[in-house]
């Protein structure tokens, strides 16, 4: 468990508080650097619509769990931290979905299929475990929306490569013209299949590796 | 501050969490359950008004309401075609009917007349990869052309078989597509894996990464829609009269 630094005065924005925000973007991603929250990434990759509604619904639930833990970091008993933690999240979670399904049931629709998703997604619980358990609430917060963030620039990176070559769309949006598919081309069957979303995270991850050296583990 | 690591403040925390939290999402599912009930009856009215052509995307809720009152009526029959009295279409939850027996269950079916056209709807549910699929299927009067098929699913996997609700191009195959062959066999409608299929008019193309889904489309049409021939023959009878 990380330790905690003694309490500081932060301004609210201050550069450290912004790292927070700007680290899970590219240097501390939890995808590629993380290696956190693969499943979800490979299984709601296939389009754009789907991999945004999943990052802004992680986006929430990282940032709120990480909010609710870190106020109730201290009297959580040690040898139950994880399950504590579980319910925080996966009650965060029924919460959202049960008030979707009152006020804005067409939205709760779309999002229903990954509650499932995000209770399980490591980086909820990875970053609950990593920061939340040892720091305050607003740096807990922040770091829930940068690391939400890093993960739906991920996502929807991914998600924009397997739409447009495996259903020649975006956004739904046909941008293959049918006069394409006549000359002779066809959609990438193979981009359809997590087996591409884990070829194209893998060209991310050495993408940002070259770009930046530092982030080559020593081994 | 308490000790955190004792015996007895592990177990004290531990049984008062978990009745805080059991109070609070019981609570909150409770007081937004009639919000969450009507918001389901109004879905459904939806659903079974895009069958029969309405684009009901551009409606407000009222309009609807309305307009399903004013042109849809309904009935709830059983495998044998009778019709049961007692019932009412809208309360019964196929889900939960489903569990039952073939023999055991209640089918909801909606009527929609329009001028002189009559559009019989069947409310269908199926299995699909990770749970429940359904449709509601709008029948022409012929009881074998299809008019219009629109799905819902709990936890099928969104760009793959979630696609069976979003894409309108596999919705859309459905339209004109016959259940019954010449002889008048029932065949129901084929979900083909692949691409470059023939199409004939008992079968469509199904969705590329969504097999399972696809196979539950196809079973889902075949078992349960044909729990409503016995009822359907019956009124093809009583058409035959009155001619």
């Amino acid at each position: 468990m990380a330790v905690e630094t003694a309490p500081v005065k932060e301004p609210l924005l201050s550069k450290k508080n912004r790292r927070l925000l700007s680290d899970p973007l590219d240097s501390n991603n939890p995808i590629t650097i993380q290696v956190l929250g693969i499943c979800s990434a490979l299984a709601v990759t296939t389009q754009v619509k789907p991999a945004f509604v999943m990052a802004l619904s992680v986006i929430f639930v990282t940032a709120m769990s990480n909010l609710a833990t870190s106020l109730v970091r201290n009297y959580i008993p040690n040898r139950i931290r994880m399950i504590v933690q579980l319910v925080i999240i996966a009650t965060l979670v029924i919460l959202v979905d049960q008030f979707l399904k009152a006020f804005v049931y067409d939205i709760s629709q779309q999002l229903s299929v990954f509650v499932g998703l995000i209770i399980t997604n490591c980086i909820v619980m990875g970053r609950l475990e990593a920061f939340a358990m040892a720091n305050r609430p607003w740096p807990a917060l922040l770091d829930g929306i940068g690391n939400g963030l890093g993960y739906g620039a991920i996502l929807v990176v991914v998600a924009i490569f397997r739409e447009f070559f495996g259903s020649g769309s975006l956004v739904g949006f046909k941008l293959i013209p049918e006069a394409a598919y006549k000359a002779g081309y066809f959609n990438n069957g193979v981009m359809l299949t997590p087996a591409a979303a884990m070829f194209l995270i893998g060209v991310i991850i050495w993408l940002q590796r070259t770009r930046n050296k530092e982030l080559v583990d020593a081994s | 501050m308490p000790n955190t690591n004792t015996n007895g403040y592990t177990i004290g925390f531990a049984i008062g969490m978990t009745v805080l939290v059991a109070v609070l999402l019981a609570g909150v599912a409770t007081a937004l359950k009639p919000m969450q009930d009507k918001n389901q009856l109004l879905d459904a009215k939806k659903k079974i008004l895009t069958t029969v052509g309405y684009n009901t995307e551009t409606m407000k809720n009222k309009e609807v309401e309305a307009t399903f009152n004013e042109k849809i009526t309904s009935t709830v029959v059983n495998y044998k075609g009778e019709e049961l009295e007692k019932e009412d279409a809208l309360k019964i939850d196929v889900i939960k009917e489903a569990k039952l027996k073939a023999e055991d269950r209640r089918l909801p079916l909606f009527v929609y007349k329009e001028g002189g056209k009559i559009l019989y709807i069947a409310s269908l549910k199926g299995s699909g990869l990770w749970d429940w699929i359904s449709s509601y299927v709008a029948i022409q009067s012929d009881f074998n052309t299809i008019e219009s098929i629109v799905f819902d699913h709990k936890a099928e996997t969104p760009g793959l078989g979630a696609e069976i609700k979003e894409r309108k191009s596999f919705k859309e195959q459905f339209a004109g597509k016959k259940l019954y062959d010449e002889s008048g066999n029932w065949v129901s409608i084929t979900v083909k894996k692949g691409e470059g299929n023939l199409l004939n008019e008992h079968t469509v193309d199904g969705i590329t990464g969504a097999t399972m889904t696809s196979v539950g489309v196809e079973d889902m049409l075949k078992s349960n829609l044909k729990l409503y021939e016995a009822y359907f023959d019956k009124l093809k009878n009583l058409q035959k009269e009155k001619i």
